[in-house]
């Protein structure tokens, strides 16, 4: 399950904010071009755990974290920015 | 009939715990509101933020968050422990917290799409509730926009922060950064949703000096104290504020007599000096106002009396060693804790160094008597406004003390002459002697006059005076000569002497 290619990202949201929404679908979207089980993908809500959001010095959601592989990446913001997200992906 | 009232409550006030900024900005911070601290930078910002919750725990046990947007905490903790807060002992009693929303190195984060700062809002939140929280320090508005590039969605959600704290019912400053000492408010537009309360810091560069001061531009509803005011920061203290013109004058006057260590010179002031005067003593280069100093000393410790000596001039060993001449002996006063010398060099530290040092020697030995030989010394170290700012500082500090308190002032020439110490210090003290050489038939004289003795009778002659191995000894006053005082005296001879006297006769 986690062979060396498998990408984990952490979605940092407020609640069920439209733009944490908004994420979600774009990451829906990006997911049809690849391979689900390539994509580990956890979803925080900082209203619940906001000692998650602590750990990662998140302070603007949405946030996408890459978590593996190394390095880290951080994306903020709804995600509707296509080009940059495929980028962030590596498509 | 109706009438219109308006019973609004007044805003309420946090003590800061700031020394000196109680006085200025006449009470504290506007409690629960929040105020913008603008300063360019090396201003001090980031000292003020963390001294507003370092002197809440210290003082009131009352907790604080430290939102920090530039430096990291681990640089903070250190830094800080160099003012004398030991944060990581109060992040460990829950006293303190940060708020960690400096750049994470290597982690550029890339904009896509809308976003809010609702992450930063909760987090800010949650730290006040975990420490229970009663004040906030935000450092520095102005990292957040280095951190995003959409500034307009960083604008409208400070704004929302400043709300939501405001809705927590804390107290909060906000640093932001300024580009110039004198313009507008800060970079950026951020005093447009925290503009109720300013305090502005400023670092300018004056004569090659660095001057701090702070202003409290505005309290929305509510009074302060108008103008810049000289502050300092001191290692183990942080922030010093020095409120020259809020100092209130409202000393009693006391009408007990001590002595001036010389019975001659009491005579000539009517019977000595009042106990809560000032003194000052004005005289060329060596014609005697450490020998009057000492004099000062002798009279005070010989009547049990503690005495502060604070010297600009000399050394101590010098000081000790000219006093055994007139036959004085400094050091077993010092040993029968009498006497307590501090000596040091002007140019060691700034004025309001040496005057926060002064309080301190003032406060710690609880002097009956103090000297300072010479004010004159400290001149060339400030600027000249400052200079004027430090003695009217300085002497309304003695004067609180209820002390006598005698400072010496060397003349610009030898024979007299106005100087920069005495232009300022003359209207306030109460009593000013001058001591000045006098040149009579090829031979260097010294004379001794009171020129002004407030609330009391004094001798308006001119003495003549000499040093020997007992100190100073007054003896008669000068007759047949003119002129002294404008530092041209002229011999007249007795006839002419006693035509002149008997001119203004009737």
């Amino acid at each position: 399950m986690n062979s060396p290619d498998t990408l984990h990202f952490r979605l940092y949201v407020a609640g069920s904010s439209p733009g944490g929404q908004r994420a979600l679908a774009s990451i829906a979207k990006i997911r049809q071009h690849l391979f689900d089980e390539h994509i580990q993908l956890e979803v925080v809500d900082i209203l619940m755990e906001p000692a998650k959001a602590e750990e990662d010095h998140i302070i603007a959601v949405p946030a996408l974290v890459r978590l593996s592989p190394a390095p880290r990446y951080k994306i903020i913001g709804d995600l509707t920015n296509a080009p940059n997200l495929r980028a962030f992906f590596g498509l | 009939m109706t009438f219109l009232t308006h019973s609004k409550a007044p805003i309420e006030k946090l003590p800061t715990g700031i020394e000196g900024f109680e006085l200025i900005s006449r009470g504290g911070l506007p409690k629960g509101r929040t105020t913008l601290v603008a300063g360019t930078s090396g201003s001090a910002k980031t000292v003020f933020a963390a001294q507003f919750l370092a002197e809440g725990i210290r003082q009131n046990q009352e907790a604080g968050v430290f939102v920090t947007f530039e430096e990291p905490p681990e640089d903070l903790r250190t830094n800080l422990l160099s003012l004398g807060w030991p944060i990581t002992a109060w992040e460990a009693e829950k006293k303190w917290c940060f708020v960690d929303a400096s750049p994470q190195p290597g982690l550029d984060a890339i904009e896509s799409g809308e976003f809010d700062l609702g992450a930063l809002l909760v987090r800010v939140e949650h730290a006040v509730n975990k420490v229970g929280a009663s004040r906030v320090a935000i450092d520095s508005l102005g990292a957040v926009f280095s951190q995003f590039v959409n500034a307009s969605i960083v604008r409208a959600e400070l704004r929302r922060l400043a709300m939501a704290l405001k809705e927590m019912g804390v107290t909060a400053v906000m640093t932001a950064e300024r580009t110039e000492e004198y313009g507008e408010i800060s970079r950026f537009g951020v005093e447009e949703f925290v503009a109720d309360n300013v305090i502005i810091l400023r670092n300018p560069l004056i004569e090659e000096k660095r001057r701090r001061t702070i202003e409290v531009l505005k309290f929305r509803g509510t009074v302060h104290q108008k103008g810049e005011y000289p502050f300092t920061v001191l290692p183990d203290q942080g922030i010093i504020i020095i409120p020259i013109s809020a100092i209130e004058l409202k000393q009693r006057s006391s009408q007990t007599r001590v002595t001036s260590g010389i019975p001659d010179l009491d005579r000539m002031c009517g019977g000595g000096f009042f106990r809560d005067s000032l003194i000052l003593v004005s005289g060329a280069t060596g014609c005697g106002k450490t020998l009057l100093t000492a004099e000062f000393i002798k009279g005070g410790t010989s009547r049990n009396e503690r005495c502060l000596l604070l010297a600009y001039e000399e050394s101590r060993e010098q000081l000790i060693r000219n006093a055994i001449g007139w036959g004085i002996d400094f050091e077993k006063l010092e040993e029968q804790g009498l006497l307590k010398m501090v000596c040091a060099y002007p140019e060691s530290a700034g004025l309001e160094d040496h005057l926060i040092q002064m309080k301190h020697e003032i406060d710690s030995f609880k002097p009956d008597r103090i000297a300072v030989d010479s004010v004159t010394a400290l001149e060339r170290v400030g600027t000249l406004r400052g200079f004027r700012e430090f003695i009217i500082s300085l002497a309304s500090f003695v004067k609180h003390r209820e002390i006598p308190g005698l400072f010496t002032a060397t003349t610009a020439t030898l024979t007299g002459g106005p100087s920069v110490t005495e232009a300022h210090f003359s209207s306030i003290t109460d009593t000013i002697i001058l001591l000045r050489y006098v040149e009579m038939l090829g031979e260097m004289r010294r004379g001794v006059t009171v020129l002004k003795m407030r609330g009391s009778m004094h001798e308006k002659e001119i003495r003549e005076y000499a040093i020997d191995n007992h100190g100073m000894q007054i003896g008669k006053p000068f007759r047949n000569i003119v002129g002294i005082l404008s530092g041209k005296p002229e011999y007249v001879i007795r006839e002419e002497y006693h035509r002149l006297d008997g001119m203004f006769q009737e």
